[in-house]
């Protein structure tokens, strides 16, 4: 009787309802899986990238410093012995073909280790052209080199100088305090520093300058016709569009003097002022 | 040797090279930290004014990064008042420790002269 009835109830629930409810609690639960799963992979994630600012706290925290974005050069945590001197003697050297002159302007500074100086170059271009040049240095003795820390300077960069002008070239730089504790420089005193210019091989920075420059030029002269166009009466559009497009050869390019029709404000007040007199 | 060697050759500035100053907006700036230096036997530590003044002039015009002056070491510690204060302690120091060591010597000689 029992069995009877057990089957009985077995084949009432084995309906399409029971078949179903199984399978979307499975459903359920493999998405419950798949959610438990993703939220996983997003924590290591977002973990990774937190770690970064989190880092930096800790470090602000426990006082640890590292190298971050903004260098410090106050050297702040550092014992600096402010009494031994180093008498640092600046060179300079230049590549014959350039035809510049270069040259410091202090021929040698008295420093401490870790203090920032500014020391200066000079440098003008000879030339009728526009020149780029490169600067590198090299340090005397060889050992001191390590030490020597340079914030900004104009070396490792391509320089472009305008004919005939003349330049002062900064360094910031200064020695680290580690220099007095290197054992192969206790006796060293002075050290020399040695800048060499040289000519860079691709001068396109000085074609792009010179091409600049005639384009100016030429905008220049074609505004002055403009000017004077306008003062004789009326002009049309076409002849308008005609003096736009005039094409001036290079001779008469270097022959314009601009500062002569530059401003013609100051031009028509000099022209009063002479009137006036008269 | 050979280790350090390669270390030591070519490292960039930090900040990169400085632009250069075609339109010589910082040049009398320039000029009145040369005349400074001059004066003060090539020391640029006595020609922090000039210096700052140079460099907040290439902050101004766009020339270089703006930057606090503490963090560039510029600061009121590493001043040229601080040092010669600090050479006035350590002289007044030797000085004291001197007129110590001469009292007690002469304390001694009179005890040995006493003894005697």
């Amino acid at each position: 009787m029992f069995k009877l009835s057990k089957l009985f109830y077995s084949f009432k629930h084995s309906s399409r309802s029971n078949i179903q409810h199984n399978l979307s609690s499975f459903k359920k639960k493999r998405r419950q899986e798949l959610l438990y799963n993703i939220g996983l992979y997003g924590a290591a994630f977002g973990c990774a990238f937190g770690a970064v600012p989190f880092y930096r706290l800790w470090c602000e925290h426990f006082g640890l410093e590292g190298d971050l974005d903004k260098k410090d050069y106050s050297m702040k945590g550092k014992k600096l012995d402010v009494f031994r001197k180093y008498h640092i003697e600046f060179g300079a050297e230049t590549d014959p073909e350039a035809n510049w002159e270069f040259l410091p302007v202090q021929q040698n500074v008295t420093v401490h280790a870790g203090e920032t100086a500014l020391v200066f170059y000079r440098a003008y271009n000879r030339n009728d052209k526009a020149v780029v040049g490169f600067a590198t240095y090299q340090i005397f003795p060889e050992d001191a080199g390590l030490y020597f820390a340079k914030i900004q300077c104009f070396c490792f960069n391509q320089q472009l100088l305008n004919p005939k002008e003349e330049l002062q070239l900064p360094i910031y730089f200064y020695f680290e305090p580690e220099i007095n504790e290197d054992p192969l420089l206790k006796k060293c005193e002075n050290i020399k520093v040695m800048y060499r210019f040289y000519k860079a091989k691709n001068q396109e920075l000085a074609q792009l300058a010179e091409n600049e420059y005639k384009t100016v030029k030429k905008n220049k002269m074609i505004l002055q016709k403009l000017r004077d166009a306008k003062k004789t009466g009326a002009v049309s559009e076409g002849d308008l569009n005609k003096i736009k497009s005039t094409k001036f050869t290079d001779k008469e390019i270097e022959d314009f003097d601009e500062w002569a029709y530059d401003n013609p404000l100051e031009a028509a007040e000099a022209q009063k002022e002479e009137e006036s007199k008269n | 040797m050979s280790n350090r060697s390669k270390q030591s050759s070519s490292k960039g500035p930090d900040k990169g090279a400085f632009p250069l100053d075609h339109f010589h907006e910082c040049d009398n700036e320039a000029k009145q930290y040369n005349q400074c230096i001059q004066k003060h036997e090539n020391m640029p530590k006595r020609c922090r004014k000039y210096q700052v003044d140079y460099l907040q002039c290439r902050m101004n015009n766009g020339l270089m990064e703006k930057e606090d002056l503490s963090k560039l070491g510029l600061g009121p510690e590493t001043s040229w008042e601080t040092e010669e204060q600090e050479k006035q302690f350590l002289f007044d120091k030797i000085n004291r420790m001197k007129t110590k060591a001469m009292e007690e010597v002469q304390k001694k000689t009179e005890q040995s002269k006493q003894q005697v």
